[in-house]
Order: C-alpha cells, then sequence, then structure tokens
C-alpha cells in the first residue's frame, strides 16, 4: 500500500514519511521506526506538532447551510429524468410581497379560466356561482353505470393523450360504441361539464383560501405600517439623540490624556 | 421488509437501475450533503455548489448503467463531483481558483503577503471558520482537492490518488505543501490562533 521511498526511515526532510506519519497510514514496522524517531528529534517533533495543529484549525471550516433535497423526477412520456428540488424551495415561507403577488397571479389566472369556461360551456356553468350545486345537478342529470363512466373515461382519456402529442386522432370504434353515439357523445359532454365543475369547485376552494390569506396578510402590512408611523415619529428624538452624542464625541476626542511614563 | 434506509448503496444502486427512483433518492438523501460540501469547500461559492450537487445526481442517475460497481459507488459519485467542480474552475477564471500554479514556491508567496491585522481584530471581525476558507482558497487546486478529500471526508491516500489520478507519493507530497502553506497562514494570522479553537478540537489535534 505504501510505494513511498520509506527505506530511509529518518523522517528528517523525508515529507512522504512523516505526512504517512501522521494521517497514521504506515505499515505499523515503519510507523514505530518513524515514532521512534520523532521521539528524538526535536525538528521533527515540532513539524509533527505543528503539522497537527494545522489539522486542528481546519475542522472549523464548515460550509454555509444549504437547503438541497433533490430528488429524482420521472416526467411522463419516458422523457429524460430530471433532479428538481421540491422540499428546499416551496416549504420555506415565502416574503410577504412574494405571497401577494402570487396570489394576486393565481386569483387573476382563476378569474380568467372562470370567464373563459363560463363563456365556453355557457349552459352548465354560466350560473354556477358555487360549485356544489352545478355538481349535485349533473349528478342527477346523468345517471350512469360505474362501468360506463369507466369505459367513458378512458376513452377520454384515449382521446386527450392523443390530443397532447398532437397526433391525429382516429377514435377506435368499438361495435357498442358505434351504436350509441349520439348517447354516447351526450355523455362524454356530461363528463367533461363533470370535470369542469369539479374543477371550478377546487378552484373556488383555492380561491376562498388565498381571500383568507389575503385578509391576514393585510392585517400584517397594516401592523407594519402602523409601526413604520411610530418610528418616524420617534425619528427626531432620535436625530436629536445622535446630535447630542456627535457633540459628546467631538468633545472626548479631542481630549488628550497626559502621557504615562513606561 | 427491508426498508431503503437500511440497504447498502450496492443494493440501491441495482434497485435503482432496474428503474426504482426511489432507491436513488434514498442514495441522494445519503450523499448530497457530502457532495455539497465537497463542492463548496473545492469552488468556494454557495449556488454554484448546489448545482455541482445537483448535476453529479443527474449525471450518476442517468450513467447508472455504465456504473459496472468496480469502485465503490460515493467514490463514483466523488468522481463525477470533482469533474464538474474541475469544469467550473476551467469556465471561471475568477477566485478562488488557485493564485500559484503547483510549482512555484508557494511558502515565499505567502511570506510575500501584507502582513495581517492583529488576533484580535481578527477575532472581532471574523470566524477562524473564514480564516481557513481563505487561507484554502490560497492552495493550488490540486493541493487543495486532496486536502479537502483527506480532511473533510477522510479518504485514504490510495483513494485520493485514484481520484485525481496521480501517484501515491503525488498525495502525500500535495498534503503537505498544502498544509505547510497552511500552517504558515494560520501563523500569520497570529500566533494566537490556536486560542481560538474549541477544546473539542484542540484536544483532536494531540
Amino acid at each position: 500500500m505504501d510505494e513511498t521511498n520509506m527505506n530511509d526511515m529518518n523522517p528528517c526532510g523525508n515529507h512522504e514519511a512523516l505526512i504517512a506519519y501522521l494521517y497514521d497510514e504506515c505499515e505499523p514496522p515503519k510507523r514505530e521506526s518513524i515514532a521512534a524517531h520523532v521521539a528524538l528529534c526535536a525538528v521533527c517533533t515540532d513539524e509533527i506538532q505543528s503539522l497537527r495543529d494545522t489539522r486542528a484549525h481546519l475542522g472549523a471550516w464548515s460550509p454555509p447551510s444549504m437547503a438541497l433535497g433533490f430528488q429524482i423526477v420521472r416526467t411522463e412520456a419516458d422523457q429524460p429524468a430530471k433532479v428538481l428540488r421540491p422540499a428546499a424551495w416551496w416549504r420555506q415561507p415565502l416574503p410577504a410581497w412574494a405571497q401577494v403577488a402570487a396570489a394576486v397571479v393565481i386569483f387573476a389566472a382563476g378569474m380568467g379560466v372562470s370567464a373563459v369556461r363560463s363563456t365556453d360551456s355557457a349552459t352548465s356553468v354560466a350560473t354556477a356561482t358555487k360549485s356544489g350545486g352545478v355538481i349535485g345537478r349533473f349528478a342527477a342529470a346523468t345517471p350512469v353505470s360505474h362501468d360506463e363512466l369507466a369505459r367513458l373515461e378512458a376513452r377520454l382519456r384515449s382521446v386527450e393523450s392523443a390530443q397532447a402529442v398532437g397526433a391525429s386522432v382516429q377514435l377506435a370504434r368499438t361495435p357498442a360504441a358505434a351504436v350509441n353515439e349520439q348517447e354516447l357523445l351526450e355523455r362524454v359532454q356530461a363528463i367533461v361539464d363533470l370535470k369542469v365543475a369539479l374543477s371550478e369547485g377546487r378552484q373556488w376552494a383555492k380561491l376562498e383560501k388565498i381571500g383568507k390569506n389575503l385578509g391576514n396578510m393585510n392585517e400584517q402590512v397594516e401592523a407594519a405600517t402602523n409601526r413604520l408611523a411610530v418610528m418616524e415619529d420617534e425619528l427626531p428624538r432620535t436625530q436629536q439623540g445622535l446630535r447630542t452624542l456627535g457633540s459628546q464625541l467631538a468633545v472626548r476626542t479631542s481630549y488628550q490624556p497626559p502621557s504615562v511614563g513606561r | 421488509m427491508v426498508s431503503d434506509v437500511s440497504r447498502s448503496d450496492e443494493e440501491l444502486v441495482t434497485r435503482s437501475r432496474g428503474g426504482d427512483a426511489d432507491s436513488f433518492n434514498q442514495l441522494i438523501l445519503r450523499w448530497e450533503r457530502p457532495i455539497y460540501a465537497l463542492a463548496y469547500r473545492v469552488i468556494g461559492r454557495e449556488e454554484d455548489a448546489r448545482d455541482v450537487c445537483q448535476e453529479t445526481f443527474l449525471r450518476a442517475y442517468r450513467s447508472l448503467a455504465g456504473f459496472k460497481g468496480e469502485a465503490k459507488f460515493s467514490s463514483w459519485l466523488y468522481r463525477i463531483a470533482l469533474n464538474l467542480c474541475r469544469d467550473w474552475i476551467r469556465r471561471q477564471r475568477r477566485a478562488p481558483v488557485s493564485q500559484f500554479p503547483e510549482d512555484m514556491d508557494i511558502l515565499e508567496a505567502a511570506a510575500a503577503t501584507e502582513p495581517t491585522e492583529s488576533i484580535e481584530d481578527l477575532v472581532a471581525r471574523r470566524e477562524l471558520s473564514a480564516v481557513v476558507e481563505e487561507a484554502m482558497a490560497l492552495l493550488p487546486e490540486e493541493q487543495r482537492t486532496a486536502i479537502i478529500l483527506k480532511e473533510y471526508h477522510g479518504m485514504t491516500f490510495q483513494e485520493i490518488a485514484d481520484l485525481q489520478g496521480c501517484p501515491l507519493s503525488t498525495v502525500k507530497t500535495r498534503l503537505y505543501q498544502g498544509l505547510s502553506v497552511l500552517r504558515r497562514q494560520l501563523q500569520r494570522q497570529g500566533q494566537t490562533v490556536p486560542q481560538m479553537v474549541t477544546p473539542r478540537l484542540r484536544s483532536g489535534s494531540s
């Protein structure tokens, strides 16, 4: 293991031998030999001790803490894996301004989506101020079995995925589907509407939560504003105090103490 | 059932190779701190060290098929990370890249620098950690890396030689020269520097 030319066991000037001894990485006989020399040689003793002291100092160096938490995330469609840091950034509280900005963006996006969907399917969701009512209505109007729903959903998903990759879609028709095409389309429409309604429901729940957060943030902003006002009121007094201190300091620095005999 | 936490690196690698991303995530959890610490100490910048750390695991994951298990998984990771650090240093010709080529007399160079402030001022202004970091930044890259691998990652001379692609004797020389410059630098910060060291460190030195 040790290729060092340590035939000469005298470590004086043999830096490799000293380092091997320092890190205790040499064969026991060599180690004993070097130790015997170091015990008798003041130069080598000093050298080893100062190297040990230096090593001890190195232990004080620690890297700044850093949020890591990388994870391999496999994306769909067998795209190359990515290493992300999901835990690192979003679990940490955002600054207030960022929360407000994010809330505004989400709110605006939610309203935009809501508006688009209202015009697209005016008959189904235009009046849906509360999603619960809409869900109930669709659930009552389209009593389909679980199996039928599952089949329809499977077809929907195949259509969606085909559209996602931009391929021209040709639905693979089963005989049953061909016979009940009109009915199927109605049910598909119902499911699409149901999905929209569910999505709306989630949107509203999110918006309510965001509204609550905004309320809390408003209170915090008000409190901060009040504190700022108080600080502004105190500013003249602080400035006066600083001026007084400054003048006292000027007096002190102009004072020269008598020299004391050493 | 054996949990991922109790599996060896090699077992987790095998499972990861079979497409189990959770097993690889367990490996990341196990090694991301050491790899980040290595990258930070080599290149000296937090954000860049984190990027190097991230890229290390990404490359490792994509190259799992090419990992034959001849070396330890951790050694393989260290190699990837060090290569990335080297690339980073080549791209960035700014600090803390070594200011001295390896064959230059760095002891002389260190002695020629301006005298530093007294230890009292030093303590008031900086922590010992920063002092060590500054001293380390003075070392040539090869010496700094050798010392980092030895002191902070507990590698053997042979492991360092394998990673640095150099003979054992070169590793020892790098360690000796690096420690000597550090000793000189720390002494120049004041003979009282040892008083700043915690009792644990001081007892560890003897």
